[in-house]
């Protein structure tokens, strides 16, 4: 007896279409030696799809690369000796670079760039000016100090106002005489100005120092003038 | 108990009128910065708030012009302490002022004043060529100004004490960061004296804040000036 006939299908069969190219794989760690079939995608560059040209960059084929010896990783297809770039693309890359190199090393005179150090006068201006800045701040201090041992109304305040006007005065006469070096000048001159300006200031900063060291003294043999002054009203 | 009952809806009622009210005033203000005083009242009525002003000044500018509080009257003005030697923060501090006048150079509810706490050097023309290098042609609209025109002995304690009135008058002692005559900073003072908020000239971000600011005390100005309250 023969097998009964498989019954019709209820709706036609769709249409069969070809299978896509496989283009992408997941990466994965590969435990076995992948099949020589499968197409080598490390190198593929975005326009490495099928009908576009992949301009500069031509990847071998491994069926027939075997002139050249293979340099294999445990069996694994060779990566960076895998991809031949064009001597074209190559000499471009190259004289990109050189002109690259030459316009960064020929101007001896740019200017400062932010992620270039400071040039040791700029370093040294710098430091001028944190140091006078500093100094301002303190001219504040001093001139507290000066009302309040004003207002001791004592016989023996003289020195000590007289001690803050001397120093008040030379640092104002620091600040007068001072004409920072045009940038234009050489490296060597300017630095060596910013170094001479630092070792005036930095007397003017010890007579600062113990100018208001000795005004604070005063002030605190004096409890009277100690107490916060109230604030001012200049009219 | 029938009167409670009564009250209740016209609570309610009254609560969510005030809460739904579309017409409420909701302008953004500038806080007034510094110490404040609280006064009682004679009558018992609620107390009186004293907020702390800029102390009374008198200067003279690079015109050789007198100005005291009342030069500022009924206008905002930002304020600042430089002197014309100085090598440090002054010309960034300027330059930055420079470009808020650049804004509102024709905006006549503000002016701006500079401090010299250099009186001994910085005399009238010395003041005056200042201004002409900063292209300043109007002492009315920028004022550079000394508290010894005249060769005041005193000129410097002067202005050292109203810069430190000016911060002290802005923030209570323990907070005032000290330096105040040299710290690039700058007092935006309304129209009535009150300080109104500091900026540091020399951080981008506190400019920023400044220019962002400013049209809000502008407005609230405008509101105080008659015939444009009602608007």
């Amino acid at each position: 007896m023969a097998a009964p006939e498989p019954a019709p299908p209820l709706t036609p069969p769709l249409p069969r279409f070809p299978k896509p190219p496989l283009h992408l794989s997941i990466s994965l760690p590969r435990l076995s030696k992948p099949s020589p079939d499968l197409p080598n995608l490390r190198h593929a560059s975005p326009n490495s799809r099928p009908g576009l040209p992949n301009p500069g960059i031509t990847r071998k084929n491994p069926s027939s690369s075997s002139s050249r010896p293979r340099h294999t990783h445990a069996g694994y297809p060779p990566y960076l000796w895998d991809v031949k770039v064009s001597s074209k693309i190559a000499w471009r890359g190259a004289i990109v670079a050189c002109a690259a190199w030459v316009a960064a090393c020929s101007s001896p005179n740019k200017p400062i760039s932010e992620k270039q150090p400071p040039s040791p006068a700029t370093t040294a201006e710098m430091a001028l000016m944190a140091r006078h800045d500093s100094l301002m701040a303190k001219e504040d201090e001093l001139f507290a100090l000066k009302s309040k041992i004003a207002a001791t109304h004592s016989p023996a305040a003289g020195p000590y106002l007289r001690g803050i006007a001397a120093a008040d005065a030379a640092m104002m006469s620091w600040m007068h005489q001072y004409r920072a070096p045009d940038t234009t000048a050489a490296p060597a001159a300017r630095l060596a100005y910013f170094q001479q300006q630092q070792q005036v200031l930095a007397r003017v900063s010890q007579q600062f120092r113990a100018t208001m060291d000795s005004a604070a003294l005063f002030i605190s043999q004096h409890p009277a003038t100690a107490a916060p002054g109230t604030p001012a009203s200049p009219k | 108990m029938f009167q409670r009952l009564l009250l209740l809806p016209i609570l309610v009622a009254t609560l969510f009128t005030a809460c739904s009210d579309p017409k409420a005033p909701t302008a953004a203000q500038l806080p007034i910065m510094g110490e404040r005083d609280v006064h009682p009242r004679a009558d018992g009525g609620p107390a009186d708030t004293v907020f702390a002003t800029v102390p009374a000044f008198r200067l003279t500018n690079q015109a050789g012009q007198v100005i005291t509080n009342k030069t500022f009257a009924g206008r905002a003005y930002l304020a600042d302490f430089f002197f014309a030697t100085c090598p440090g923060i002054c010309p960034k501090m300027q330059g930055e002022l420079l470009k808020v006048y650049a804004k509102y150079a024709k905006d006549p509810r503000i002016v701006f004043l500079s401090h010299t706490i250099d009186p001994a050097h910085d005399s009238i023309p010395v003041l005056k060529d200042y201004a002409q290098r900063l292209g300043i042609a109007d002492a009315n609209r920028w004022h550079f100004a000394t508290t010894g025109a005249h060769g005041e002995p005193t000129a410097k304690d002067t202005v050292f004490q109203l810069a430190r009135a000016y911060f002290t008058a802005a923030l209570p002692d323990k907070q005032a960061p000290g330096g105040f005559a040299h710290n690039g900073t700058f007092a935006l003072v309304d129209d009535r004296g009150h300080i109104r908020g500091l900026y540091d000239s020399l951080n981008p971000k506190e400019v920023d804040r400044l220019f962002a600011e400013l049209p809000i005390l502008l407005a609230e100005i405008d509101t105080r000036k008659p015939g444009v309250a009602g608007r």
